[in-house]
Order: structure tokens, then C-alpha cells, then sequence
């Protein structure tokens, strides 16, 4: 079974480089403070989620794996 | 002589997604990266670990282990010297030669150094790397005064950062008649330099270095620096600044002779098509260093920024392993100084843009400015009737954190808004409206 992620964004942290919505757009989108939040819905595969989260500069994308409850990123 | 199938020179944000993604793809394929540096880290933490924000050892993103599992060799210190394209083998700094099956180039750019006399004094520092963020830290903590030559991003790094570190004086020299005049309309340049003098920062413009000077009356020319610390900026106006440490800020170029040398095709930075795939077969260019066909705009760009490295890396990486991936990505970059934050998104080029609305005012403390092209015809891809068309091809957003979401939807959405030009000035115009 495919992993899913309970999906955090740090908001002190994030500063609105935007990778991660480049890398999963519907996953992530910029709010009216040019943060990043999680959209609601289908999202993106786990692996592209785990690419947008590793590819933040600021690590401000937390990634708890749903099954485990074990966080896998940062 | 060794062989990698995939071999990455550059181990920044656009090199180190790339070779994620291709480790995604192919379990076996062996992958190489070469970088001038240490592991992956974040340049855009190196700021918030200059301010005393974060820890040094926050900034890494990656660490050694990371490259073990993902069986990701790590050629550390070593950098790319010559590249033979019919061989397909790269010639590292050490001598060693590598055969690649696929070669992907991210070598980003290279800070521009300042040559006025007396400019390889100790404490004259750039904000690149690591390496450089340890030096300006050290230098700024026991400075009383600093100034800051060139008026740009760099500069409010390096404003923040002094001030952060307890800097009583700092000045920002910037040749330009107002500050940051080769990206910013006046009053977007206006808001941020009063951000600026809030803070303790002033700017003057029409102002160059002519020399620098270790004590009174010294400089040096070439040669070793003999442990002597800047003491004194000396501008081509005649005017002198008594400080402790110098911060340049006054551009980045790509290292691109050994590259075109090799039969690559360069300009600014490495030519590339919409796949990121150069002139050459089994050559791939991504992040800082590429200047791609841009298929939002129709033209070739360069965008220096995070968020289109890593998202190139990927589009090459995908290219790498056979699934050939247009890039297309309308990206933005995003900063605070102080209290104050700017964006800038798309293409914000007078010389391609026909107009500019200003949306804002210098008094409010915000300032946006979108750019706007008429095209001639319906862009490329898209459904609808001929004829002119308005799109915002790019903004400018000074301390208006709210509008970039929207304005960089409305570019990547190629959004007509011929209709609308009117009303964008107005602050009172949601400009959500756009995407909606």
C-alpha cells in the first residue's frame, strides 16, 4: 500500500521560495501571506510530496508517515 | 578510468534533486555528483545563519548518510576543468577523468569580484557560499562600521546581517542613480530604501569605489595582503568611509569557458531547449546556469533563483532517464530584509515587457509592479480566439506578501487581461480575481 503523509508546514519557517509548489501543485499552494498550506483533495503521489519536502530551503515541510505516526522529514 | 551512467557536475539544489530523481527512476544506474563544495546545503538559509537566526549546522539539507542510502556518490572539493563531448569524459580538478553515459551541468554562478585597488585586502567579502557566510559573520561581529558595495539582493543580506551582528554604521554604495535601479521602478526602490533607513542602513547612489585602504593613504595593488585589514573606502567621488568590514554585492556570472570550449552552445549561461537539453547529445544544463527555452515567454531566460533549480533538476533528471519533460515553470523568488519583503516573479524586463502598472504607493509602505506584453496572438497551447492578447509576464511585490500567489498564478496561467489593465492599479481590486 502506498504511504501517505500527514503533511505540516512550519510557517515561521517558510518564507515562500515556492519549490514545493513547483514540484507538487496540488499538494501545496501560497496563501495571502505567501506561505505555504496544504491543499485539501487528492494531492500528488507520496514520492513527489517527499521530493517538495526535501526540496524546501527553509525545511519548513514536516512529514509524518499516516501508518506509523513516525515523522520522516526533516 | 571510471564510468558513471549518470554523472551530475554541480551538488547544489538543482544537482542534488536531479540525482534524487533519477535514483527514483533507476535502482542501478550509477550516479556521480561533483561538487567545489561540502554536502547539499541551503543557500537560502545562509542569511537566517548570518543573522544569528539559525545554527550553522541547520543550513545542510542533506547529510552524508543521505547519499550513502541512496548509493549517490559524492565527489567533494573537486570541480569540472575540461569536457570532451565526442569521449563523453569530464576532466576533474585532480586529473581524474570520468566517462559519463548522461551528463547533467549545475554548476550555478560565480560571484563577480569587485577590481579596485586594494580589493584583496582581508575583510572585503562575498555572500555565496558557506565558506563566505563563516567570513562575514566573523568580520561583522568585531566592526564597528561596514559598507556594502552594489545595490541588490545581496546588499540586504548583507544589511540585515551587519545589523544583526551589531554593526553602528552601515552604508550601501550603489553606482546606480537610485538603489537597485536595474530591477526596481523608483518608488518600489523607494519603499525599500526607507525599510532601509528605519533600520539604521543608509544608501547613496552615484557613488563607486575608487580604492580601499589598510591605513591612511595605503593601498595595496596586487600581491600578497599581508594580513592587513580594509580600513577605509575610498570612492571615485572623493569621499571616504572609515569601516571594518566591506560586503560586494555586485553579481554572479556562470563559468562558462570550459563548457563552450567543449562545442556547447553558451550565451549568458548554458543554451538549452525547453527539455534542458543542450546542442550536444547526452548534455543536459539546469538551475543558475541554464538559459532555457522558456516556453511560458517564447524566449531563451535565466532564472536564478531555488525554486526553479531544484524544479530544472527534476525536468532534466526526468529527461535523463528517457521520460523527456518540457520545463515549464513560472517561478518566483522570495526575501525578507528586516522587517521587509520583496518578490519578484516571471519576467520583469522593461526591454520585454510594453507596460508597467504600478500598484501601491510610496507613502502605504507596499509597492507592486506588473509588467505587461501584448501578444499578437494566443499563446502557444492554449484554446481560444485569435487576436491581441495582455498577459502579466512578470511582477515586482515590495512588502505585499498577499499578491504573489495570485500574480504568479495569472503569469503561469498566461491570464488575458486586456479587460482588466484598467483596474490593476487600484489597491482595492482583489487581485485573486485574476485566477478565479
Amino acid at each position: 500500500m502506498a504511504k501517505k503523509w500527514k503533511i505540516t508546514v512550519d510557517r515561521d519557517l517558510c518564507i515562500g521560495a515556492a519549490s514545493c509548489v513547483a514540484l507538487a501543485m496540488k499538494t501545496f499552494a501560497l496563501d495571502s501571506e505567501n506561505k505555504a498550506v496544504v491543499m485539501e483533495g487528492e494531492g500528488d503521489p507520496p514520492e513527489l510530496v517527499k521530493l517538495a519536502a526535501e526540496s524546501c530551503p527553509t525545511k519548513a515541510i514536516i512529514l509524518v508517515d499516516e501508518g506509523t505516526g513516525k515523522q520522516e522529514y526533516p | 578510468m571510471r564510468n558513471v551512467d549518470y554523472l551530475i557536475v554541480g551538488g547544489s539544489a538543482a544537482g542534488t534533486t536531479a540525482a534524487e530523481v533519477i535514483r527514483s527512476r533507476n535502482g542501478e544506474g550509477s550516479i556521480t555528483i561533483v561538487t567545489d563544495e561540502e554536502e547539499e546545503y541551503s543557500r537560502v538559509l545562509l542569511p537566517f545563519y548570518s543573522r544569528n537566526k539559525i545554527k550553522r549546522e541547520q543550513v545542510f539539507l542533506k547529510t552524508p548518510d543521505w547519499y550513502k542510502q541512496k548509493n549517490i556518490e559524492l565527489l567533494k572539493k573537486t570541480k569540472a576543468t575540461g569536457l570532451n563531448c565526442a569521449d563523453h569524459l569530464i576532466t576533474l580538478s585532480d586529473g581524474e577523468e570520468i566517462q559519463y553515459g548522461k551528463l547533467l551541468i549545475s554548476i550555478g554562478g560565480r560571484v563577480i569580484r569587485l577590481d579596485a585597488a586594494g580589493s584583496q585586502l582581508e575583510n572585503i567579502l562575498y555572500f555565496r557560499t558557506l565558506e563566505d557566510t563563516d567570513k562575514v559573520i566573523k568580520a561583522a561581529s568585531s566592526a564597528k562600521a561596514g559598507v556594502i558595495v552594489g545595490g541588490g539582493l545581496i546588499s540586504l543580506d548583507f544589511a540585515t546581517c551587519f545589523k544583526a551582528n551589531n554593526v553602528g554604521e552601515v552604508t550601501i554604495l550603489v553606482k546606480e542613480p537610485y538603489f537597485w535601479a536595474n530591477r526596481l521602478g523608483p518608488d518600489s526602490s523607494k519603499v525599500m530604501v526607507s525599510v532601509l533607513a528605519k533600520n539604521g542602513v543608509k544608501v547613496l547612489t552615484g557613488e563607486e569605489v575608487e580604492r580601499f585602504e589598510f591605513e591612511q593613504g595605503r593601498t595595496l595593488f596586487k600581491g600578497p595582503t599581508l594580513n592587513n585589514k580594509v580600513a577605509t573606502v575610498v570612492t571615485k567621488s572623493g569621499k571616504r568611509f572609515e569601516c571594518g568590514v566591506v560586503g560586494v554585492g555586485i553579481g554572479i556570472k556562470v563559468d562558462l569557458e570550459w563548457i563552450a570550449k567543449a562545442g556547447v552552445k553558451t550565451n549568458r549561461g548554458i543554451l538549452t531547449n525547453e527539455y534542458l537539453e543542450t546542442n550536444v547529445k547526452d548534455v543536459y544544463a539546469a538551475g543558475d546556469c541554464a538559459e532555457f527555452a522558456d516556453v511560458i515567454f517564447g524566449r531563451q531566460h535565466m532564472m536564478g533563483n531555488w525554486a526553479n533549480a531544484t524544479s530544472q533538476g527534476q525536468a532534466a533528471a526526468k529527461g535523463m532517464v528517457g521520460e523527456r519533460t518540457i520545463y515549464e515553470t513560472a517561478s518566483s523568488y522570495s526575501d525578507s530584509f528586516f522587517e521587509g519583503t520583496y518578490s519578484f516573479i516571471g519576467v520583469t524586463d522593461m526591454a520585454f515587457a510594453d507596460e508597467v502598472i504600478s500598484r501601491g504607493s510610496v507613502e502605504s509602505g507596499k509597492m507592486t509592479q506588473i509588467y505587461i506584453k501584448t501578444i499578437g496572438r494566443w499563446p502557444r497551447g492554449a484554446s481560444g480566439p485569435e487576436g491581441n492578447t495582455k498577459r502579466i509576464v512578470g511582477a515586482t511585490v515590495i512588502n505585499s506578501a498577499g499578491e504573489v500567489a495570485p500574480l504568479t498564478a495569472a503569469v503561469k496561467g498566461k491570464v488575458d487581461v486586456s479587460f482588466l489593465v484598467d483596474k490593476l492599479a487600484d489597491t482595492n481590486f482583489d487581485l485573486n480575481q485574476l485566477v478565479n
